[in-house]
């Protein structure tokens, strides 16, 4: 059976017509005697003499038909040409919005956030052209990497559907997802022989790749800057004693280049110092402040613009200064009050309960009034008291750090085994190697709580943090066996205040943008709102963003907003009274800033187990792409170019008809 | 009974012309000529000291009488000029006519055949009137017919319609049709050629034939008969010009510039015959057929030289 592989090959059929034309036009000679040709073959020798293309002219429209005879053999080989980066069949594009991508361009020094040309803005040119050459047939995924892999369109055929959604990328600014991403490209590819990766990317990942499995050819387009330039605040922080702070900065210099700046120190938005800094390329300078005043919030800023502005500011919380108040409901336990003691807190004991004989209605009747003074832990020894259920209480419970060291409930032999210490706050400098107790709370171990200890497969102690309060939890009565006996104990408690005593600060601290984290909303908050407050956030002019409520209640888990900066959680009470808030540093994943240490990706072995790269070994310094399978380029046929040249040939013999050129 | 070549009126004012040719001629037969040998003529050349064997008749008694020296009067020898006249007709010649330019006056109608035979047959009743031989020859690329030596007026009319009979047709090929034993005059006399000249080998082709003639004693005269198509043709648009002879086409498109580098080209062409003949002391008479008979006869030919009253 015949076939056409291409109907294209029909529009030469307009050549035959055109033809036929021109043979209907062609000039008639008029045939006129002459008596000789002997002057002629002169005049026309002569002519030939004066221009040397007269011969050629001679035979013109031989040349022209040889010419259109040759074009059409050339269309009928359907000739084509391998192009480079065209797009054929399914191609996934991974853009990378990652923080680092939100640098500037080329060294082009970032002055103002709004008008500066960032990498992203790169990335969408390079991802238009190249959606250009899509051709008719072509697919294409959109598959964002952010903070988590994101499909933005699949199997898209439509150009201006595609441009729309990559010119409404952002960068984001949290923990990129690079592998996972790269996973569910693979995925999305897997058994596709016409799929392909491109990858638009700064190459600036924080994660291995070169095990990733490819079955797929792979592009990266870098857009990798050149010589960039980023200093950062690596650290900051406030250490308060009394009212006096020290604030201590670490200036990590990412650039190629070194950098001298100012850093200036503000408290409560008040400048308190300036300091000069000299730090090397690749290198990190550790600058202290002596005396800082006292304040909500201190924010630290360099001096210098540079290509990649979100880790230049950097905000430290003011830890609330003197001694942490102890509420201790105990029967009595003298070695743990002196370890509290030592421990510089100031101790309260109550009772649990004088009267244990007595009805329980008349026991609740007698709960005692919670403290003046909002205690900043609270610690139950033991059993714990049946007041602590009523009225004010369990709300104080609630808000408020505590530890409890065993209770009642059926209790266990703790099982054979080995002794096993936690990586802790509150097991540091601990080593326990036989059982601290002989019996155990049979208690199941809530969601928010990781273990301390573990004799054998039973856990006997676990810490966590339930509604931002941390919880410290002993499953066992310090008077059960000799833990206080040991020399450790007074570390142990130590550590406990310090680390339960930890979340008191003016602020809730340093988060990465976009990642969950809990707060410590009070109960009548129904609505909530995350407001910039400083730092990159506000010069941006990022707007409120409401927090996440569920069931008419704030939860205590939230996403923190996912632009750097210094943000306010503000919660609102049901009758839209604010409640008291809190401030959080959100800062950009610290990977992002090491900017210019990029290494060209390299990708695992494709389905044969061989390295990507063509040569198999991983493409170097500057190249843009590692590795490019012939079947990333697509074919271009030419077969309407020579349609086209065969018609203008045809056309120009027209002309050659015309001026009487053929002698 | 065809037209008369040459009109009536003509006649009696070619008698009074000669033929001037500038050497003395050596024939067999008296003519009007003079020869450079001493001969039987009326012209006196010298006396002579009678010597036996003298013919007795051109004894001096008046000398002898007066002087007793017996001297023998000399006369030059008057002798006939053998004048050839060739004439073309081959089928470019058949050119020039009204039918093809379009032109209807009486003198521009002839063709340049007929206007070569009227030249031939002028030149041809002056040499008969005095006393010359005269021979005719009709080529293209042979030798088509040739007249056997003729003389006398009587003579006229042969001449005549020999030159009437030609026919135009055929390929032209001067050399070839002159390079025949045959078609070479025996003796040393006057040749006239009458022709276009449009010879395939050029000048080259026409030198090579003169020099036979030359060496065959002969002085000669060619004269180019063009028609004024030829000289300034008046050809537009795109013409495929065929060659009479040949037959075959050029597809030309006719311009302006064209013409200009044909008129050079025949310049050129006339120049270099006419510097050939130059050199050899050959007369080149070229005459247009839109000049009258007259004209080219009296004015023309007489102008080049060769003729004298």
């Amino acid at each position: 059976m015949m076939g056409f592989s291409s109907w294209t090959g029909l529009w030469f059929a307009l050549a035959i017509p055109l033809i036929v034309l021109m043979y209907l036009f062609k000039r008639k000679y008029v045939d006129t005697l002459i008596p000789s040709h002997l002057l002629w073959n002169r005049v026309l020798r002569n002519i030939e003499a004066n221009r040397p293309w007269q011969k050629l002219q001679n035979r013109l429209l031989l040349w022209l038909q040889l010419l259109v005879a040759a074009l059409l053999v050339f269309a009928l080989m359907m000739p084509f040409v391998w192009v480079k980066g065209g797009l054929e069949g399914h191609t996934v594009i991974i853009v990378d919005v990652s923080a680092s991508m939100g640098a500037a361009w080329n060294g082009e020094t970032e002055k103002d956030t709004h008008s500066t040309r960032a990498v992203i803005d790169e990335l969408k040119q390079q991802v238009g052209k190249y959606i250009e050459s899509m051709g008719a047939n072509s697919e294409v995924t959109l598959l964002k990497l952010g903070m988590e892999p994101e499909i933005l369109l699949t199997r898209e055929k439509n150009q201006l559907a595609i441009r729309a959604q990559v010119d409404q990328l952002t960068v984001e600014y949290g923990k990129a997802a690079y592998r996972e991403t790269m996973s569910l490209a693979v995925a999305l590819t897997k058994g596709d022989p016409d799929a392909r990766l491109i990858i638009f990317t700064d190459e600036q990942w924080s994660e291995m790749t070169n095990d990733i499995p490819l079955e797929v050819p792979v592009e990266v387009v870098s857009l990798r800057t050149g010589a960039a330039n980023n200093a950062a605040v690596d650290q900051f922080g406030v250490k308060s004693d009394g009212e006096i702070g020290t604030g201590v900065a670490v200036i990590r210099n990412h650039g190629v280049s070194p950098v001298e700046t100012d850093l200036e120190l503000f408290g409560d938005g008040k400048r308190l110092a300036v300091e000069s800094v000299k730090v090397k390329n690749g290198e990190a300078v550790t600058v202290t402040f002596e005396e800082l005043p006292a304040a909500d919030f201190y924010k630290l800023k360099l001096g210098l613009s540079d290509d990649y502005m979100p880790d230049n500011e950097a905000f430290a919380f003011r830890k609330r200064g003197g001694a942490p108040s102890v509420l201790l409901i105990s029967q009595g336990n003298l070695f743990l009050e002196k370890a509290l003691q030592l421990s510089g807190a100031r101790v309260t004991r109550m009772e649990p309960s004088t009267s244990t004989a007595s009805a329980s209605n008349e026991e609740a009747a007698q709960a005692p009034a919670i403290p003046k003074d909002k205690p900043d832990l609270i610690i139950i020894d033991g059993k714990p008291p049946a007041y602590i259920e009523k009225g004010e209480w369990p709300r104080l419970v609630k808000e408020t750090p505590s530890w409890t060291l065993g209770g009642d409930g059926e209790t266990i032999q703790p099982p054979n085994g080995r002794t096993t210490i936690f990586q802790h706050p509150v097991t540091r400098y601990i080593s326990l190697n036989d059982p601290p107790t002989g019996t155990l709370l049979a208690r199941e171990i809530p969601v928010w709580g990781k273990p301390l200890i573990a004799i054998g497969a039973k856990t006997a102690a676990f810490a966590g943090t339930e509604g931002g309060v941390n919880r410290l939890v002993f499953l066992f009565s310090l008077s059960d066996g000799d833990l206080p006996l040991r020399p450790e104990f007074p570390v142990m408690v130590n550590n406990a205040v310090q680390w339960l005593q930890a979340g008191r600060t003016t602020g809730l601290g340093r988060v990465i943008a976009g990642s969950p984290l809990e707060i410590p909303v009070t109960a009548e908050a129904v609505e909530g709102a995350w407001i910039a407050v400083d730092g990159y956030a506000m010069k941006a002019g990022a707007a409120p963003i409401p927090a996440i409520t569920k069931d008419q209640s704030l939860p205590a888990e939230q996403t923190v907003p996912e632009i750097p900066g210094l943000w306010r959680f503000e919660p609102k009470g049901a009758d839209g009274s604010p409640l008291p808030g809190y401030n959080l540093e959100v800062i950009a994943h610290p990977s992002e800033s090491a900017l210019g240490q990029a290494k060209p990706l390299v990708f695992g072995g494709d389905g044969n187990g061989n390295s990507m790269g063509s040569d198999g070994t991983p493409a170097n310094g500057g190249s843009s792409e590692i590795s490019i399978s012939e079947e990333s380029k697509s074919k271009r046929s030419l077969t309407s170019l020579a349609v086209l040249l065969a018609l203008i040939v045809i056309i120009t013999e027209w002309g050659v008809y015309q001026r009487g050129r053929s002698i | 009974m065809t037209e008369p070549l040459l009109p009536p009126s003509l006649l009696p004012r070619l008698e009074r012309l000669s033929i001037a040719s500038k050497r003395r001629v050596r024939g067999t037969m008296q003519g009007k000529r003079r020869s450079s040998r001493f001969g039987s003529s009326l012209e006196f050349a010298d006396y002579r000291e009678y010597s036996p064997g003298d013919d007795i008749r051109r004894f001096d008694w008046g000398v002898y009488s007066r002087t007793g020296r017996p001297f023998v009067r000399q006369y030059w020898d008057e002798q006939e000029l053998q004048v050839s006249l060739y004439v073309d007709n081959s089928a470019s010649m058949d050119f020039g006519d009204n039918k093809a330019s379009g032109k209807n006056d009486e003198q521009s109608g002839m063709n340049k055949l007929e206007y070569a035979k009227c030249l031939a047959a002028s030149i041809g009743y002056m040499a008969l009137a005095s006393y010359d031989r005269v021979q005719g020859t009709v080529f293209s690329s042979e030798v088509e017919s040739q007249l056997p030596p003729v003389r006398g007026k009587a003579s006229a009319a042969r001449l005549f319609s020999f030159l009437q009979a030609a026919q135009p047709g055929g390929l032209g090929n001067l050399a070839r049709a002159l390079r025949q034993p045959k078609a070479l005059p025996k003796q040393p006399g006057m040749t006239w050629i009458f022709s276009d000249f449009w010879l395939d080998g050029g000048v080259a082709e026409l030198t090579e034939t003169l020099s036979f003639l030359l060496a065959a004693g002969q002085e000669i005269v060619l004269v180019q008969v063009l028609s004024p198509e030829e000289t300034s043709p008046s050809l537009s648009g795109d013409l495929r010009l065929v060659d009479s002879e040949l037959g075959t086409g050029k597809e030309i498109a006719m311009t302006g510039k064209m013409l200009d580098v044909y008129r050079q080209a025949l310049q050129a062409y006339q120049a270099e015959i006419a510097r050939f003949c130059s050199e050899r002391a050959i007369y080149y008479i070229q005459i247009n057929t839109d000049t009258s008979l007259e004209t080219g006869i009296f004015e023309t030919l007489r102008g080049a030289g060769v003729l004298g009253s």
